[in-house]
């Protein structure tokens, strides 16, 4: 028994050591020049599924490629830290979470800007007409998200105060359950949910509004610093692509919306009105945003992140500049 | 006190010191990053600050009166039912064919894959949460209730119905207290399965708790309050264990001396 013990304790130890050590050197993402990627998606309406349908990243990007679906920003910036992706997509909430906690990435690429792609949607019948409708009611939303941010921000621009509103945290499937049993009275919740819940509910305000207002929440794409020192040339072509989805995003709708509604299983139809709810940037658009505006929303957001309690310190607007770069875009661009 | 059980306490307790200096030592260097692994201080100041000011809108206590008060509802919900219904399952073959199949099936079952099916039914509120933590106790209560009774030597009963006892007599003075100490294994893994599945049963919509705690930090990266709640999820979870131990030796008296 007392051996017993002994072991298991040894065994406890040694397994601490080991664990410590392997965080602090994993090794499952790609190493420089191994000629692979690992991509990360959240199959947000972009130029990133226009890449998926066209086969782009096989078979131009060069390397290896391996595209693993997410759900959320939050799992992204996991696997970002973790190193078991090199490049991922996520709103710019978990950037600047990601950024303001520390984790080694880069913001290369703006997907889009999101426009009343996310809304908060009022079941009807429940007596929400405007903003100040939320107080007393039930309000869902996935925590740390995009539209987290917005629905707070929503509510502080209308001078509510939060805690008479409640809100919920849920996942969108789980919001969409909610809803139809009618368990929730509002949700500000992105697509294919959003669609489901306007069926039976009204647009309140939306992520197009509150940008009008100063509050901008988008779509990114991020990558492991040490993936992009060690591979600008991937991550350049990476960026390329993008361009070359946006394009046809802007230019051919019909396209496009062909193509993102067959990655996503959706009608055209809906593809067709979902991307005209997000807008869509072009390379000196992209430059113009990367260089200028775009640290600053992420410092904001995270500055409000702290105000909200949520992490305990924002870096200041210097770090989140360091880590924006449109050095990538330039590149891509000028070819 | 069994012999070389204080040596024993003691091998266990440098255990315990060699991983906090480990925790240490590690995180003092700085080459690992406060994500990872966050620095005991770090961790205590999350701890002072929930302590004092809250986590969320809710005190660090009250996430864990919130989360203790759903599992201890929903625990002697358990016990009222499943040791009853265990108990005659194991007397009686019919009640136990009615059951078994039932339990058998969703035993088994990860709770998170049947909590979408509750959510549905019962609604998002506290119904479900409770629900799901009952269904979690009640398995491990039932089977061992059933098993204590099956195990317990027909010399036994035979010996009582000798000496007249009815059916109702041998239940409650031959077979109940002989099944106790089975019914007290059940009920330790019960609290341990139920404390399992609490931040499963806090992952929808809930706005205190201490699962859900865990969950929202991580959402937010906070790795200092994740540590904080982990430890005292665990440090609960050992105060919980040994309340029932406590139990079960003032209850069982003669245990280890039949």
């Amino acid at each position: 028994m007392k051996k017993l013990r002994l072991i298991a304790g040894l065994t406890a130890a040694a397994l601490s050591l080991g664990m410590l050590t392997a965080c602090g050197n994993d090794d499952s993402g790609s190493k420089e020049g191994s000629g692979k990627v690992i991509i990360g998606t959240l199959d947000l309406v972009n130029g990133d599924l226009i890449a998926q349908y066209e086969k782009w990243y096989e078979t131009e990007l060069g390397v290896d490629v391996e595209i693993k679906k997410f759900d959320s920003g939050k799992d992204i910036n996991a696997a970002l830290a973790s190193g078991s992706i090199d490049i991922g997509q996520e709103g710019s909430s978990p950037a600047a979470l990601a950024i303001a906690n520390g984790i080694d990435i880069e913001v290369i690429w703006i997907a889009d800007i999101i426009g009343k792609a996310e809304t908060l949607a009022a079941k009807n019948g429940s007596g929400i007409e405007t903003l100040a409708d939320l107080k007393g009611k039930k309000v869902a939303t996935p925590f740390a998200s995009t539209a987290h941010f917005s629905l707070l921000n929503a509510l502080k621009l209308e001078g509510i105060d939060e805690n008479e509103v409640s809100i919920l945290d849920m996942e969108t499937d789980k919001i969409n359950a909610a809803w139809q049993t009618g368990d929730i009275d509002a949700a500000y919740v992105w697509y294919p949910v959003l669609g489901e819940l306007l069926k039976d509910g009204t647009a309140i305000t939306d992520s197009e509004q509150l940008a009008a207002k100063g509050v901008v929440t988008a779509d990114t794409n991020v990558v492991r610093k040490e993936y992009a020192d060690a591979n600008p040339d991937v991550v350049t072509k990476f960026v390329e692509l993008q361009l070359k989805a946006n394009d046809i995003i802007n230019t051919d709708s019909a396209k496009a919306s062909e193509e993102i509604s067959s990655v996503l299983g959706i009608t055209k139809e809906d593809a067709a009105d979902q991307i005209t709810q997000f807008k869509y940037l072009n390379a000196d658009e992209e430059i113009d945003y990367l260089d200028k505006e775009f640290a600053a929303t992420l410092k904001s957001t995270a500055d409000f992140l702290v105000e909200q309690k949520s992490i305990t310190s924002a870096p200041e607007l210097s770090e989140f500049e360091k880590r924006v770069t449109s050095e990538f875009v330039k590149k891509a661009a000028s070819k | 006190m069994k012999k070389g059980s204080g040596k024993n306490l003691l091998i266990s307790l440098i255990t315990v010191g060699i991983i906090v200096a480990a925790w240490f030592i590690v995180t003092s260097t700085g080459s690992v990053s406060e994500l990872f692994i966050p620095k005991p201080s770090s961790v205590w100041k999350a701890f002072i600050n929930a302590v004092n000011d809250g986590y969320k809108g809710s005190t660090l206590f009250k996430h864990l009166g919130t989360s203790l008060q759903r599992l201890m509802i929903a625990y002697l919900i358990c016990v009222v039912t499943a040791v009853p219904l265990g108990l005659l399952s194991g007397y009686n073959s019919r009640i136990r064919a009615v059951l078994e199949p039932i339990i058998e099936f969703y035993r088994p079952l990860p709770p998170l894959a049947y909590y979408t099916i509750l959510t549905l039914w019962m609604g998002i509120d506290e119904s479900s949460k409770l629900a799901l933590l009952y269904l979690a106790g009640f398995a491990p209560i039932y089977i061992s209730c059933v098993a204590g009774v099956v195990r317990i030597k027909e010399d036994y009963i035979n010996g009582a119905k000798t000496l007249g006892a009815n059916k109702r007599q041998i239940f409650f003075y031959v077979i109940f207290p002989a099944a106790l100490t089975d019914v007290f294994t059940g009920l330790r893994t019960a609290l341990g399965v139920e404390y399992t599945t609490l931040v499963a049963a806090e992952m929808v919509a809930a706005t205190a708790g201490i699962g859900w705690m865990v969950l929202d930090a991580s959402k937010y990266l906070r790795s200092d309050v994740v540590f904080m709640g982990v430890i005292i999820m665990g440090i609960t979870g050992i105060l919980l264990d040994q309340l029932i131990r406590l139990i079960e030796r003032k209850v069982i008296h003669w245990k280890g001396r039949s």
